[in-house]
Order: C-alpha cells, then structure tokens, then sequence
C-alpha cells in the first residue's frame, strides 16, 4: 500500500501522470448512474413510457402542461422525481461520507455514523416528532443534534486524549456517544403515544423516501451535502497523505490535525443532513466504500468520486425496488440491509486484497 | 414553485378537485380545502374507516390502512371495502399506488409526515384525532362536514346517541359511592405485560362505567410487570383482544390467565371476573365509534345488578343497524360481544 500510496504522492507533486484507469471507470460510472436516472422515472407500480415521461418532464421544465393525464402527471413529477434527486443526493452523500472516513481512520469497518452524527440526528428527529414538531422542524432538530452529537464527540475525544486526539480515542468516543443517542431514543419511543407518534418515530429510525418533498426536505439538505461533499474532494489528496499516518504527514507538509478536522466536519454535514431528511439509512456508507476501492484502489482522490457515484447509482435502484416490487411501502433501511449485508460478504470473500 | 403550482392548477382530472371546493377544519386546527362531491376516499387511520362506514360512505373508500384480517367485522358489515386497496401501513404509504386510486380526500391520524406529502401530491389531507368523547364527537362531525349533507344528519344522530347512552350509563354509575367502585385492571398485551393507565379514553370509559383504574400509571400502553400487578390487586380485568396470543382465542387466553401461576393468585382471577372486551368494527375499547356500546357493555359488566334491563346483544344488533348499516344475528352479536371473529 504505501508503494502505492508513495507512487500517487510523487504524482501529485512531480508532473500529472493521471492513473490510467480513473477517467473511464468514473465515466462509465457517470453513464450508468444517468442510464439509472432516466429508467427510474418509467418504473413504479405501473411502467411509464418513456414518451410520457419526457413529455410530463419537458411540460415541467418549459412551464407549458401538456395534455398529461394528472395522474400520470402527479406520479412523475411530484413522486417520483422528489424520490430520484433524495436518492441521487442521499446516496452519493452518505457513501463519500463513509469513504473518506474509512480512509481517515484506516478502518474498512468505518461508516459515516462513526461519530454520532446518525445518533444525534435521531436523537433531534425523536424529539421532535414526540414535541409534535411539523416536519421542517423536525429535520433542522435532526441535522442540529447531528452536528452537536459529533462535536462532542470531537470535543470530549480531543479533552481524553489529552489534546492529541488520537484516532482511538475518538473512535471511542464516537461509540459512547452513539449509545447515549440510542438510550435517549429508546426512551423517547417508551415514553412515545404508541398510536401516532411511536409509528412516526420507528418510521424515521428505518429510514426512508416515500414522504420526501422537495420544498420541506430536499431544499434544506443541498447546502451542506454540497458544502460537504466540495470540502471532502478538495482535500482528497491530503487524506492520502494522512494513511501514512500523522508524523510522516506533517513532515510532508500536511497538518493532519486540521485535516482531520475539516474532513470531518465535511463528512459530518453531509451525513446529519442526508439523515435528517431521509431516516436513519443504514450500510450505503459502510458498502458502497469497499465496492469503490475494489473498483478503484484506495486512492481517495480516485476512491471518493467513485464512492459518491456508486453510492447514488445504488440508493437509486434499491428505492426503485421499493417502490415498484412490494405492494406496500417497506422501510428503505430495511432494504439497504437486506441488499447491502449479502454483497458485503460476497465482496469480502473475493477481494480480501481490495483494503490491505 | 411557482411553476408546480400552476401546472397543478391547469391539470384538471378526473376527481375535479378544482371545480367545487369547501374548507373544513381538521383536527389540527388546520383549513382543509375539499371537494363538495366526494366519490372516492383514502383513509390512513385504522379506526376512522369506521367513521366513513357510518356515515355511508364506506363503499367509497379506495384505499385503505386496513386489511380484512385485521378488522374481519368492518369487512363483514362492508364487504365494498375489500375493493379497496391497502397502500397504508402504520408507517409508511406507497405515494404512487395512492396516487393510481384518484382519491377525492384522505383522512389521516395526526402524522404531519404523510399529511405533508400527500398535500404535495394536491391531495386535500384532513389529520384527526380525539382522546376524548367531546373530541370524538368532533372528529365524527368534522368527517360528516366532508361527506355532506345525508353524512351531516347521521353524525348528529350518532353524537346524540353517545351523549344519551353516556348520561343514561352515568345517571346510575355516579350514585355508586366510591368503595363501591371495583378497581379495573385493562390488559393490553399478556406478553409482555401492557396495560392502559390513566389519562386517555380507556380511562374515561372505566370511570363513566362505575369502576376506578386500577393501573396507577399516566398514558395508554405500559409496560409493567407482575409484581406491580399484584401489588394492585384489581377486583376486575378486562383483556383486549390485543392481548390474545398468536391464534388463541378468548377462552383460551381465560384459561391461560388462571394458569398462571402470578397473575392467578390475583383477586379478580380467583372471584372470576376476568372478562374480555368486545371487538366489532373496531375494538370497543380504543379510540372508535363503538366507544358507545363499550360504556354500557362496560357498566353492565361492573356492575350487572343495576343494569338488569340492558340487553347487550338487542343493544348491539340496533347500533349496527342504525350506524353501520347492516342487520347481525343473535349469533354475530354475541360473537362480537365475545370478541370473536366472525365465522
């Protein structure tokens, strides 16, 4: 690994050599990610033709409605579409997310709820919905004690460790502080109305798409999973440098204190927003990670791209499956795991070599 | 935005919900825009299905949160319902399915998450709740506002039965004096061990029917254990059908609570008052329309000398005749009071 990753240093520094098999892979990657896109707006509990499709989304688009039946024109347009662009966002967020935090930490087990942003934000979410909170309150309450969660997982790692904040402490307390999220959530769903607000809080806790409205959850949530995802590709190439560990970092220039930090507020933003508007989705940014440096390598600046596309690409089609397979609506968690555990394994059993 | 809303104005369906429209108030306290005609309805909250069915639209319903095996009786009284379809769990809806059953409105309990979808989706969305009789008259109202006028006369006539039946079971219960009161223990669920305290409409029917609450905790649903049974000695239990296990039925759940080594050393077990509840349309004993008959099954139950001319099985045959529109036999009634499903 570090010959590799030497090689990639020396690249950056000397004369741009690009790694042959980049472009193409993030290009095919790009094309079937849009291939997705296009096919998930024709498939649902009916199948659209394709040429109702473009005529709902160009009737949209140039503010001149058709004659599209308003059923149809309400499906594509005010579900489906809704559920696509959460998808897309959602899934390349928490899978960019996971990537560079398994490539901060040097852990392959890593994902982004590392430090308590998905217990915090469901901490906030719980809360909320016990206060009766509307929805948009409830989502900023999530992505708050989102934020707050890993702040004081950072604040109370940094203060243990006696100012060195030490990855092991962190991790640590990252872990502490998500079980106190989980107590506190488990005691507001005992404390909860089990006829309307208990159902409402396990719904958030099992994630999912089917109530995602464009204006109350999907508005609120670009800014930071862009501000995220732009702070994560600027320092793609330190976070290579920082799998060297701290020492040989620093002397090559690169204060991995501040890196850490920013990837992880980076990191932090987008996973407390994606979970504040989507629930609690489970195993995109454990999985989708390792699937990337198989494609990959653990090159971040090549491994981040690819996680984020993968991620989109495979939220997308399991939310499909959702809303096309079953006749009511399963949990989107619920499906991520079920999809995600069994080619978590496959993958480990093949490509044991892909995180040495 | 303001290109989906116009776009939304210029779609006109088949529902034609921009033809004629009122507004009603939903339980929120929220204006409602609806269509006056109503054709077709989608009904999220499980014992609200009921309130639609009494108000003579329950062949309407297109989608639904129920499924026959979870209100066999509601699917006797209406068999059009087993037209509708179920895009409603507890949880979640499958906005495209609900969207495919054109409906004209939905009723929800008060869950801003779906309500705020489905607006999206120009569906005018009514959330209701009630957690007592003066709010359960309202949500009937409320309902009947939107259905129209035939729906309006039968919501009077039920509110008019329930304020009528509730002084009638009160004018005899209030003159009881306190030590006379048995306590009333409401089982939700054996296993674990669930109970309703105090503060909701368990509670109220308790109190109205001449008996204390037994469970000296606050809400509905709590778990407790034996021990804190035990020390409550309740003089009565009543079991939800909630509280039957797997495919038992009500004898065998009796039986199983005298076996019990714990909860048979209990007073109300020893002197056989152990009772199940009834359940028809919906549990008599939560949150439906059927809150009107439990008070009077309730106060006979506790105390069947003073109530010697109330006959439950004619009582129950009238009520589904008047409000749910279908005639039961003997057999069905006492089936229903016996919390059994039907055959």
């Amino acid at each position: 690994v570090s010959a590799t990753v030497a090689k990639n240093v020396s690249a950056v520094e000397g004369p741009v050599s690009p790694p042959r098999r980049r472009w193409p892979v993030l290009s095919v990657l790009a094309i079937v990610l849009l291939a997705a896109i296009v096919v998930s707006f024709a498939v649902g509990v009916t199948t659209s033709s394709p040429e109702l499709v473009a005529r709902v989304l160009i009737a949209h688009l140039t503010g001149h409605p058709g004659t599209v039946a308003r059923a149809d024109d309400i499906t594509i347009w005010l579900v489906r579409m809704p559920r696509i662009l959460a998808a897309v966002l959602i899934g390349a967020a928490l899978a960019a997310a996971g990537s560079a935090y398994q490539a901060l930490f040097r852990n392959p087990m890593v994902s982004p709820d590392l430090l308590g942003a998905s217990g915090g934000a469901g901490v906030g979410a719980a809360l909320g919905i016990l206060l009766s909170w509307n929805t948009i309150a409830v989502q900023l309450a999530a992505f708050t004690l989102g934020l707050v969660a890993v702040l004081v997982t950072y604040a109370v790692g940094t203060v243990v460790g006696r100012g060195t904040e030490s990855t092991l402490t962190l991790v640590l307390t990252g872990i502490v502080v998500a079980s106190l999220c989980s107590a506190v959530i488990s005691l507001t769903k005992y404390v909860a109305d089990p006829d309307n607000k208990l159902p409402q809080i396990t719904f958030w806790l099992l994630g999912g798409l089917d109530t995602v409205t464009i204006r109350a959850n999907l508005l609120p949530i670009i800014i930071p999973i862009v501000a995220g995802m732009v702070s994560l590709f600027v320092l793609r190439w330190e976070l290579n440098v920082l799998s060297f560990g701290d020492e040989e970092a620093a002397s090559m220039g690169v204060n991995p204190r501040a890196v850490k930090a920013f990837v992880i507020a980076g990191a932090t933003l987008m996973t407390a927003a994606s979970v504040s508007a989507a629930g609690m989705v489970g195993w995109v940014g454990l999985v989708v990670p390792h699937a990337a440096r198989m494609l990959v390598g653990p090159d971040a600046r090549r491994a981040l791209p690819t996680s984020a596309l993968l991620g989109a690409t495979f939220l997308l089609i399991v939310d499909d499956l959702v809303r096309s397979v079953f006749t009511t609506e399963v949990p989107l968690g619920i499906l991520t795991a079920m999809v995600g555990a069994p080619f978590f394994l496959v993958m480990l059993s093949r490509g044991r070599r892909a995180w040495a | 935005v303001a290109l989906l809303a116009g776009c939304g104005q210029a779609g006109s369906g088949p529902s034609g919900a921009v033809a004629n429209t009122h507004a009603v108030t939903d339980s929120t306290g929220m204006s409602v825009m609806v269509p006056t005609a109503i054709t077709r309805i989608a009904d999220a909250w499980p014992a609200h299905n009921e309130v639609v069915q009494m108000l003579g639209s329950g062949d309407k319903i297109v989608a639904t949160v129920l499924k026959p095996s979870s209100v066999p009786w509601l699917y006797t009284v209406e068999p059009g319902l087993s037209t509708a379809q179920t895009v409603f769990t507890d949880t979640t809806v499958s906005t495209e399915r609900l969207i495919q059953t054109h409906p004209d409105v939905l009723f929800t309990d008060k869950s801003s998450q779906i309500a705020a979808k489905t607006t999206e989706l120009r569906i005018p969305t009514l959330q209701l709740g009630f957690e007592t009789y003066q709010d359960l008259k309202k949500v009937v109202t409320t309902t009947a506002d939107v259905l129209g006028p035939a729906a309006r006369a039968q919501a009077q006539n039920y509110n008019s039965y329930l304020d009528a039946k509730l002084a009638a079971v009160s004018s005899v219960t209030s003159k009881i004096p306190t030590g006379q009161r048995p306590s009333v223990l409401h089982i939700y669920s054996l296993n674990p061990l669930v109970v309703d305290g105090t503060g909701n409409i368990i509670d109220a029917w308790i109190t109205a029917a001449g008996g204390r609450n037994a469970a000296q905790v606050s809400g509905k649903t709590r778990p407790v254990s034996t021990e804190q049974i035990a020390q409550w000695n309740p003089d009565v239990i009543i079991l939800a059908s909630s509280a039957f296990d797997a495919s038992d039925t009500g004898q065998q759940t009796l039986d199983k609570v005298s076996a019990d080594p714990a909860l048979g050393q209990l007073a109300a077990v020893r002197n056989h008052r152990v009772y199940i509840n009834p359940t028809g349309g919906w549990h008599w004993d939560r949150y439906g329309i059927e809150e009107a008959l439990q008070i009077q099954w309730a106060a006979k139950t506790l105390h069947p000398e003073e109530f010697t001319g109330l006959d439950m099985v004619a009582e129950t045959k009238k009520f589904y005749s008047q409000f749910l529109h279908y005639r039961l036999t003997d057999d069905q009634a006492n089936r229903i009071l016996a919390g059994q499903n039907p055959t």
